[in-house]
């Protein structure tokens, strides 16, 4: 089918990018039009929630709370970020995360790339046996009693390390982590390297590393991602105000704002704070994932092919 | 020679690897053992409490032996095979969707033409994950409605007719939970598949194009295996997931009317948490614990057949 | 060296080290049991320390500077040091439970919203003092024996085990005892020439007016009938409609009282007519079956547009119209039944227990002191309203221009000012957002106003027309409170949630005519099944424990 046809013209590409659409071939034509009708689709269908979110976070709380904001700000005001940065915490809290985005995420992908390094190599002994021991803690626990007393144990209690410290080891990333290098860095590669007497620890600088930088990318991205979003840790391991993240305080802007009609609070006065909440929800996601969002593209740079083993191997 | 990626989970020649893999293999391992072991398996004993009485005054060591009884209370809870087929309904069905359709996107958004598009489509499709769960159902139910929604206008302006309000329907819940999901989560978790196409190396597919292969043959025999261990791993991950259920999600969805297909172990078990009021730190453990096991198994299996069939896989 | 023995050397190594880490661990874990600090702590300025447990609040600026803080300090003579847990009240209490679990020493006061049961286990084990005998010697407590009715607020907090645990924050209010309201569009009623429905039948036939004759006169019959949200305060539409056959009060799980006696409403013949009535209102359009599925915003959305889209809507509060709907909705008195019957549900206004004396208090008896210095009147409405004569007043040339909510009906004049009433809902340091003890009568909650006299955009009052038709539907025998023993909890928690959750999927499915009528009887017998009897048994308990007291 179209093959050879195929063949006359491939001669002339010699890589697909660089390439004008009209000198593919006709199947393949057919296959960029319908991959191309998929992506936009997918495209407007994903652009929507974000384009709400935004729209909403600039709208009224009258606007957002009686369901009037459809697709484009509604009675523009700035009422939610208002309520928001009125909070005094505020910037502090930007400040912690980024401390604890920034240390826990490096923790985490040296360590996570490490154990991944030493678990890729085929004839590591008791390969399996780590393997188990790593992936067993992914499903059994002793749950959150014995976990506070280790970390009051260590002292980690009200520290900043309490943020950074557990979790540093993502189970589920090193097993990613791992997966890619066994598949992507080629066996012949540490044979010849340690054939010239390359010792482990240079190949995993030498080699590992630049050629691991797509998963690298993305370890660092889901390890920041669970930086930042986390908030559970310090509500329980931190007493001390001023070492809260962002997170803590922007749920607990939004927690006031809710009725919970079992609390203390009287529920009519409640209702007035049920307004400023529907856009606070909105004006929150905001100002807590710009921030975050701004990292995507220098993770996506390393995603871009040609960082390849032909530059290393010759 | 063409490189050839190392098979995963066995060595060519045993021999030669084992005495590369000295010493500071193990030197590279030792950080992740320490903190496994202590983050993870110092605190594992506090576990037992699943089978106790869990008392503050006495600790996790003092409080009194129940054997079963808290897995038995659950057992034996009245909806309980209701909502142990609900929840692995829903977890399977959103198994059969959520795991390979990133992987067809990432395969899809790869071979396209067009760098920009290409790096639009994949920054604005991985951004729906940061929006809370909240949000994100309140947009479901908004849209869905059939009075004021965007789909309910839609079905009004076309049919005359007021459309059928699809959260009042139980049968639709599954779908209305598993679509909403991707239409969430499909960018984000095609991050990992996009990251492993990016090395596939650029000269397989001069040397397909030179012997005239098409795109989408290109994309079946190049692209595809090269993400192939990689999608086997992130599906051992997935079915070891099984029984998790996301809690927040499914409770804001439900409502009277839906209940029959949306209640699953999590939200039942909150609801009977806020009956009791004080944390049943014992009986949350053993379902936990429950859960775990299921899971866990599941994965033994899983990872036994793939090791079986060749592919990649844990150990 | 082969590599055997060189990984057998390693393995040596590392178990070796790894045993000790461990063994350090077990250790210091079992050591640090005991660190406690004794002999009650002394701030700077020569002060006694008292630490209390608060919720974060983001509207409270700063515990430690305070007004209301300061107020304490200084009357009270001690140094307040805070504690701040988790703001959402599950996480709280789970962060509670952790430091009480890993025997860190508490702080000595918690002054944090806890359930009942929550109280009892820790009461039970020790970890909370009694205060009763506090509580009774007017020299301890003069501020808690100066309230009016202290046996009843005194018998309240008591839990199953006879005894006080905690001091008080109640508030008497009316308006939030009968919080089931439902709403008519007053417009619509005069357009059609209609008179306000009295009964279901009356109210039928108004339904189906608004439906049927375009009362919006926007040429369309889109008039929806009766219309409610699933999650809004007191929007289900079910109680409202249901109240006219029997007394139904789901903040009580549906059950009630009588002669001393609990019995399920859910099984009663009239639960059955009330089904049918609405299932009949479903059935031709005049109730929205969306109000079993739409949540609050989409209610809204629904409702308020011009002209109005919704004849009767339930809602506790009227803001749930927007400026389309206002003045236009008015409220409507509980309809009466085919037996004449009428009622709405009653949630008289409990005191709330807070200020728990922990087992760690280096003195209980000053930390008590400060806590019943808490329900002085003067600063229970510090504890609400803030700073006095900067936020609320008591100067009659003051008052004298506020319109008071009882002024014009019963001539109760202005009492207290609240000239600024953003502070409830803003950041601030003037108070605690009354999440503390305090006590505010129902006097002095009617005789409270923040509408200037002269202002003509002011809310309507509905406050006066609440008293003529829902104070005077509320029962005279009710459950005002079930208290169980953590015990009989687990007992029932199993049966209770799964009857609580067939007990409204069935009656929606019944209503909506997804089950039909003629399964009434199967569905008696699976609520049997689950457990009925048990869990009824298990309320009476709960039920003649707290009559005896």
């Amino acid at each position: 089918m179209g093959t050879a046809r195929a063949k006359r013209t491939s001669k002339a590409e010699p890589g697909a990018k660089k390439v004008k659409f009209s000198t593919h071939p006709a199947s393949d034509k057919v296959y960029y039009v319908f991959s191309g009708i998929i992506l936009t689709s997918i495209l407007i269908a994903v652009a929507y929630p974000l384009i709400y979110v935004l729209s909403a976070s600039f709208s009224s709380g009258t606007a957002v709370s009686s369901g009037q904001v459809l697709l484009w700000p509604v009675d523009i005001s700035l009422e939610g970020y208002q309520a928001v940065f009125k909070n005094k915490d505020i910037l502090r809290s930007y400040g912690n995360t980024f401390l604890y985005t920034i240390l826990g995420t490096f923790i985490n992908v040296t360590v996570v790339m490490t154990c991944a390094y030493a678990l890729s190599r085929p004839g590591l002994r008791g390969r399996n046996f780590f393997m188990i021991l790593f992936t067993f803690t992914m499903f059994f626990s002793g749950g959150l009693i014995p976990f506070y007393m280790l970390m009051r144990n260590l002292h980690l209690i009200d520290t900043m390390w309490a943020m950074v410290l557990p979790g540093a080891l993502s189970v589920y990333n090193m097993i990613i982590a791992r997966t890619f290098i066994q598949s992507s860095i080629p066996g012949e590669l540490v044979e010849a390297t340690s054939m010239d007497g390359c010792s482990d620890i240079r190949f995993f600088f030498s080699f590992v590393l630049p050629l691991s930088k797509a998963v690298i990318a993305v370890i660092t991205l889901f390890s920041a991602v669970g930086h930042w979003n986390a908030y559970f840790n310090a509500l329980m391991y931190l007493n001390d105000r001023s070492l809260y993240p962002l997170q803590v305080i922007l749920r607990e802007i939004l927690i006031m704002n809710q009725v919970d009609v079992s609390m203390i609070m009287d529920p009519e006065l409640q209702q007035a704070n049920v307004q400023a909440a529907a856009v606070l929800k909105y004006a929150l996601i905001v100002v807590a994932t710009l921030p975050i969002l701004c990292v995507y593209p220098f993770i996506q740079k390393y995603f871009v092919k040609g960082v390849m083993i032909g530059s290393l191997k010759g | 020679m063409t490189s050839q990626p190392l098979p995963p989970g066995r060595a060519k020649n045993g021999s030669k690897k084992s005495i590369r893999s000295g010493w500071q293999m193990y030197l590279f391992l030792l950080p992740a053992v320490v903190y496994i072991v202590i983050f993870a398996y110092v605190p594992m004993a506090g576990v037992q409490i699943a089978f106790k009485e869990y008392d503050f005054t006495k600790g996790i060591w003092g409080s009194e032996w129940v054997g079963l009884d808290n897995f038995r209370r659950f057992f034996e809870s009245y909806p309980f095979w209701t909502i142990i087929r609900n929840t692995l309904l829903l977890s399977l069905y959103s198994l059969v969707i959520s795991f390979p359709l990133p992987i067809l996107f990432a395969l899809l958004l790869n071979s396209f033409i067009g760098q920009k598009f290409k790096k639009i489509v994949q920054s604005v499709s991985y951004m729906p994950h940061f929006i809370s769960t909240v949000v994100i159902v309140g947009m479901l139910v908004q849209i869905f409605n059939p009075r004021t929604g965007a789909f309910g206008s839609l079905y009004t302006f076309f049919t005359g007719n007021v459309m059928p309000d699809a959260f009042a329907n139980p049968d639709l819940f599954p779908h209305l939970y598993v679509w909403s999901g991707i239409w969430q989560g499909i960018g984000w978790s095609s991050i990992i598949y996009i990251a492993a196409l990016s090395s596939v190396d650029e000269h397989l597919h001069e040397a397909a194009q030179i012997d005239g292969a098409s795109r989408l043959q290109r994309v079946r025999h190049i692209d595809f295996p090269s993400i192939l261990p990689t999608a086997t791993i992130m599906l051992i991950l997935a079915v070891g997931n099984l029984m998790d259920i996301g809690f927040e999600k499914v409770f804001l969805m439900q409502n009277d009317l839906n209940l029959s297909s949306s209640e699953v172990i999590s939200t039942y078990v909150y609801k009977v948490g806020l009956t009791i009021g004080a944390g049943d730190f014992s009986f949350a453990t053993a379902i936990g614990l429950f859960n775990s096991v299921i899971n866990f198994v599941l994965l033994i299996i899983v990872n036994f057949a793939a090791r079986r069939m060749g592919n990649a896989s844990l150990w | 060296m082969s590599i055997r023995t060189r990984y057998g050397a390693w393995r040596k190594g590392t178990a070796s080290a790894l045993a000790v880490i461990l063994a350090g661990m077990l250790l210091s874990a079992c050591a640090s049991g005991n660190e406690q600090e004794s002999a009650p702590a002394v701030g700077e300025d020569g002060r006694p320390i008292i630490t209390v447990a608060v919720q974060a609040n983001p509207n409270v600026e700063d515990y430690e500077t305070n007004h209301y803080t300061k107020r304490i300090e200084e009357a009270m003579n001690v140094d307040l040091q805070f504690m701040e847990l988790p703001s959402q009240a599950e996480e709280a209490i789970t962060k509670l439970s952790l430091m009480v679990s890993s025997g860190s020493k508490l702080p000595d006061v918690i002054n944090v919203y806890l359930n009942e049961s929550t109280i009892y286990d820790y009461a039970a084990k020790g970890v909370f003092i009694k205060q009763d005998d506090y509580l009774n010697n007017a020299e301890l407590a003069p501020n808690f024996n100066a309230i009016p009715d202290k046996d009843f607020v005194y018998n309240a907090m008591k839990l199953a085990d006879g005894s006080v645990y905690s001091l008080p924050r109640h508030n008497v209010y009316e308006w939030n005892e009968g919080s089931n309201r439902a709403w008519i569009n007053a417009d619509w009623l005069d357009k059609l020439n209609l008179e306000t429905p009295r009964t279901t039948e009356e109210l039928y036939s108004v339904l189906k007016a608004f439906a049927e004759q375009d009362p919006n006169g926007n040429g369309k019959k889109d008039e929806i009938g009766m219309v409610g949200s699933t999650n809004g305060w007191s929007q289900n539409v079910r109680v409202f409609l249901m109240n006219a056959f029997l007394y139904a009060d789901p903040a009580k799980g549906y059950l009630d009282v009588q002669d001393g006696k609990i019995f399920p409403s859910f099984t009663q013949p009239e639960w059955k007519e009330g089904l049918e009535y609405m299932n009949r209102l479903v059935a031709e359009g005049l109730l929205s079956p969306l109000s079993f599925t739409q949540d609050e915003t989409q209610m809204k959305a629904l409702i308020n547009v011009q002209g109005g889209m919704a004849g009767v809507v339930p809602a506790g509060s009227y803001s749930a119209f927007g400026a389309e709907l206002e003045n236009h909705m008015t409220l409507l008195a509980p309809v009466k039944g085919p037996d004449g019957f009428s009622a709405t549900p009653y949630s008289p206004s409990m005191p709330t227990p807070l200020w728990f004396i922990t087992k760690d208090a280096a003195d209980p008896e000053l930390a008590f002191k400060v806590g019943d210095y808490l329900l002085d009147p003067e600063m229970s409405k510090v504890s609400r309203y803030g700073e006095k004569d900067v936020d609320w007043s008591e100067d009659p040339s003051i008052t004298a221009q506020y319109l008071g909510p009882f002024e014009e009906t019963e001539g109760i004049p202005t009492q207290l000012a609240d000239l600024n009433p953003g502070i409830w809902n803003n950041p601030q340091n003037k108070n605690w957002n009354d999440a503390n003890p305090a006590y505010r009568s129902l006097e002095t909650n009617n005789s409270a106003s923040n509408m200037k006299k002269d202002d003509a955009a002011a809310a309507p009052n509905w406050q006066p027309a609440y008293a003529d038709g829902y104070v005077t539907a509320f029962p005279e025998e009710s459950i005002s409170k079930l208290s169980y023993t953590p015990e009989e909890l687990k007992q029932i928690a199993d049966s209770k949630t799964a009857i609580d959750n067939y007990v409204n999927e069935s009656a929606v499915a019944f209503i909506t005519g997804n089950r039909p009528m003629s399964q009434w009887d199967s569905y008696l017998e699976e609520l049997n099944k689950i457990g009925l009897d048990a869990y009824l048994e298990v309320a009476q308990a709960a039920y003649d424990r707290s009559q005896a007291q």
